[in-house]
This record gives C-alpha cells, structure tokens and sequence, in this order.
C-alpha cells in the first residue's frame, strides 16, 4: 500500500500555504463531502509557474494537494495543462487513486481549472 | 486483543439472526453490512415479488380490464393493506411515495394551507435534512418562524426548550422519531400530547424508527409518519406516507396529471379520493409491491424479536467502540436510542476509516449523514462522522470484525 506515503505527504505536507501576489486563487471542492482545497499560482518571469494550496478534509484529498502541487511547482503552464492522473497513479498507485478517485483528484482538476485562468 | 466489554446476546438469538441472513442473497461471502440506516439489504423474498411483477404481469394499475392490470392492481393494493395492518391505521391513510424524504415534502405541502404568517414551525436539531429544510421554506414562503428545539452534549431532546418554544401561534411540529446520527429516541408520546395539548399538527420522521420498532398510529396521536420503504428490506424507490384520513381528504396533491383526478374539463378538475390523488402519474408498481413482500419479511420475524435482539446488539456494538481507545462516540447510551451508533477515531478523517474499512470488507456509512446542524451543534470534528448502522441479520460477530478493523485502521493511520 502506498498508505505510508500518503500519511507523509498529510502530516508533513509541501507547498502548504498561501501565496503572496498569487496571480490566481481558485477554490475546489466536492460538494457534500467537505473536502476543500485552494490553489494559488504565481507566474514567474521565466515562464515557470509556484502553485501552493491550502485545504481541509480527508487524508487522501489534502495528501494529494502536497503530492500535486510539489509535483507542479516550477513546471511551466503548458507542462501543467498537459498533466493527467498518470503521475498521481505512479505516486499514490492505482487501488487508492481508483477506491478515492474524488478525493484523490481534487486539487489536480483545481490546479487544471486554476492555471487555464492565467 | 478481546476487550473488556459484556455480550448480553443468547446464542438462540445468534442462530435465528444467522438463519435471517441467508434470506439475504447479497450477502454471498464474508462481507459485513453495516449500513442499513441508509438502505436495507433485500431479502429474496422481495426480490422474488418484484421479479414475479416484472415477468409475469408487467402491467399498469388502475387502469385497464385485463387480467395482467387486475393481478397487477390487486398486489399493489395488497401492499397498501400490509402496511396498513403493520401500521394498525386505515387502508386509505397509506400513501406511497418514492422515498421517506418525498413524503415529508408530501406532508408539509398538505399542511401548507394551514400556515399562516406569525404562524410557529418547531422541528429539532436532530432532524434529516428531509424533515429541516421543507419546513425551512415553508416558513420562509409564509413569513412563519422556524423554530429549532436543541439537544443536550449527549444527544437528548432538550424537553424544557421544547416547552418553552411550544407557543400558542405553533401550527406544526415535525420531529424525529430516532435520529439517524446519534440513534436518539425521543419522547414521542410525550411531544405529540404536548403539541396536541396546543392544537398543533404533527409530523414524525419514522424513517430510523419504522425499520426497528412497532408503530401503532392509532394510539400515537400524530397526523403523519414518514418512513422509507427501502430502509424496511424493500426495493430502493419506495417510501410511506401515514397521514389522518380527515386530513388528506382535505388536501391537494404535490403533483398532477394522471391517476390522482375523478374527472377533468377543460376549465377545472375534481380530485381523485386519497390515497389515489396523491399517487400521480405511474407509480413505482413492482417496487410497491416489493414493499408489501418486505412487510410481510418483518411480520415473518417479529418486532418482537427485532426490538429485542437489536436492543442488545446495538448495546454491544456502542461498548465495543467505547472500550476502543481513541475512539469517539456520540449521543446517549444504548437503552435510549436505536439501532445505530456515530463516532469517528480521533486524528483519522471519517471517510478514511470508511474507506479502509471498505478495503476489509466492512460498509459502515461516513459524512455528515444529512445532519450537517447536528454535526455542528454537537461540535463533532470535520463534522462528519462514521454511522455503523445494525439490522436484525447482524451479529456480535460483525461487531467484533469491525473493531478488529478499528484497531488496523488506527495502526495503519498512525493514532
């Protein structure tokens, strides 16, 4: 189980918190189940994007936002708006990204959502 | 790892409860269903009735001549006599709708009529969402006060702010009759004379009693109970709602269109007697007759024994959960509510622990149950909690199974 690594990222997460000057900040969240996450984006000079987060909920949902937004940050926006669940499936496997899908892929469809606003 | 907690359950009891779940095809292996309280499991018998509907008189009610409509007819009307016989009320006070939720929805539009501005709408905190929010807006729509009656940290109706908000201009009452979260059992004899007492309507939400204790609406007092068909073993899409004769003859259907009229011109209508008038368009034919078969299910049992080996199980499973460490239960003791028991593992997110426990084959229920006022007036973290919810096929076993899961969750959680 990936279960080890999903408690790392929970306990100990990356990219939390907000960003100053943040060029976006978008709010994400599965209705009905409490799950919230926030993403915020700052665009550098060099085309390479910061994403942080910030949230509440379920150990999948806010485990998720650190692996996804440390696997974003210094990505350029093309690279982001290419991404798709394969590298959340190589980081979590895919009985939690499938058993959790909701949960697993919020803060990855916000990300999406937030940087087609750049 | 056997903790320290007493089992009151006969082993007589234990073998009935495992004979009663081999009328469960859906339980094929080893899975344990904990989740009754959002939908019961089907016995065959129930399947079969729908089955035999669907295959062999696969007809519309109420309407034509031949003998699939009148074998069709027939079942469905003989549903309506089961569960009028299992509520001891009038064949005519039994209107089916598609779940507990479009009935109490049923029963505040009825009332609507009778509710003026200045007019008072008392529920509790305890309530479904289902028995909140229709009278939410009823009373935003008339410039009426609604009215909520709190509970105390253990999940008891606070009774004295109940007869403090009882005034004279209260025209409803609509309360639980056990709360789907933390298994309270209100007074109920208690608050329909109270409310009675000053000609107030009242409404019960039987959807978590129904299942598990014998109603009799005769001597309750109320004017209508609502429950859930499919919370009773029958097929999901069904729902009852019990109203007083003189009342539905006096009311208007949520909808209109076929079945529920006597005649229509082209400048007005006469309606349909109850229940035939609030039953508009095509029904849930094989499903209400999936609900007679269910009722006869619980007949076939007995409230009796459901009453008295649920008490005890449910007493088992919420000892269970508190001798773990860690874990949090909420509302009263066993012998005041029902069969169901919220808590949560302090440090684990509930639907972390639902999910695992699904991993180990354990459906227990998380979130915040349609209840989200309650979750937050009880100050319960996330407010969302894990609802592991007992039928009369459950056994100590299943208990003892779910904590075992408990204890991996929390190893495997890191609390």
């Amino acid at each position: 189980m990936f279960l080890d690594y999903i408690l790392d990222h929970y306990h100990n997460p990356r990219r939390r918190g907000k960003l100053e000057d943040a060029d976006v900040v978008l709010k994400g969240g599965n209705p009905g189940c409490g799950d919230v996450v926030i993403i915020y984006i700052r665009k550098g000079e060099d085309g390479r994007v910061e994403v942080s987060f910030e949230g509440e909920g379920c150990t999948v949902s806010q485990a998720c936002a650190s692996i996804t937004c440390d696997f974003a940050n210094g990505k350029t926006v093309e690279e982001i708006k290419n991404l798709d669940y394969k590298f959340l499936e190589e980081h979590i496997g895919d009985e939690i990204l499938k058993t959790r899908f909701k949960c697993a892929t919020l803060a990855l469809d916000t990300l999406k959502s937030a940087i087609s606003g750049l | 790892m056997r903790r320290n907690r007493s089992m009151d359950v006969l082993v007589e009891e234990i073998a009935i409860a495992n004979n009663i779940r081999k009328e469960f095809p859906s339980l094929r292996g080893d899975e344990i269903y904990l989740d009754s309280g959002a939908t019961s499991l089907k016995p065959r018998k129930v399947i079969e009735a729908v089955r035999r509907y669907e295959e062999e008189f696969p007809a519309n009610v109420h309407r034509s001549a031949y003998p699939w409509a009148e074998k069709a007819t027939d079942e469905y009307e003989n549903a309506r006599k089961n569960v009028a016989k299992l509520l001891n009320s009038k064949k005519e006070e039994i209107v089916f709708t598609k779940n507990c939720t479009e009935a109490i929805n049923l029963a505040a539009f009825i009332l609507s009529k009778y509710v003026n501005r200045g007019d008072r709408i008392i529920v509790s905190i305890l309530e479904h969402h289902a028995n909140f929010l229709p009278w939410m807006r009823l009373c935003n729509r008339k410039g009426a006060e609604f009215t909520v009656v709190d509970v105390d940290e253990e999940g008891f109706l606070d009774m004295d702010d109940f007869q403090r908000k009882l005034t004279k201009n209260t025209k409803i009452v609509a309360i639980t009759m056990a709360s789907n979260v933390v298994g309270t059992v209100p007074p109920i004899k208690d608050i329909v004379k109270l409310a009675k007492d000053k000609g107030a309507f009242v409404v019960l939400d039987g959807a978590q009693y129904v299942p598990h204790h014998r109603v009799n609406v005769g001597s309750l007092g109320a004017d209508f109970i609502a429950f859930s068909g499919h919370k009773l073993f029958g097929p999901s899409g069904t729902g009852v709602l019990w109203g007083r004769k003189d009342i539905l003859d006096e009311g208007e259907p949520l909808l209109l269109g076929g079945s529920m009229i006597k005649e229509v011109y082209i400048d007005g209508f006469e309606m349909a007697d109850p229940p035939t008038r609030y039953e508009t368009g095509t029904p849930n034919i094989g499903g209400i007759i999936g609900l007679g078969a269910a009722v006869e299910f619980v007949e076939s049992i007995g409230y009796d024994f459901i009453e008295r080996y649920e008490k005890k199980l449910v007493r088992y499973l919420y000892d269970s959960l508190k001798s773990v460490e860690g874990v949090e239960v909420y509302g009263p003791p066993p012998e005041h509510r029902t069969s169901l028991v919220a808590f949560n593992i302090r440090g684990v997110h509930p639907h972390d622990v639902a999910w695992y426990l699904g991993l180990e084959g354990i459906m227990v229920r998380s979130g915040g149950h349609c209840a989200h006022p309650l979750h937050r007036r009880l100050s319960i973290p996330f407010n969302q909690s894990v609802r592991a919810s007992l039928s009369v096929f459950n056994t100590p076993e299943d208990i003892d199974r779910l904590i075992d899961a408990l204890y991996k969750v929390k190893r495997s959680f890191k609390v």
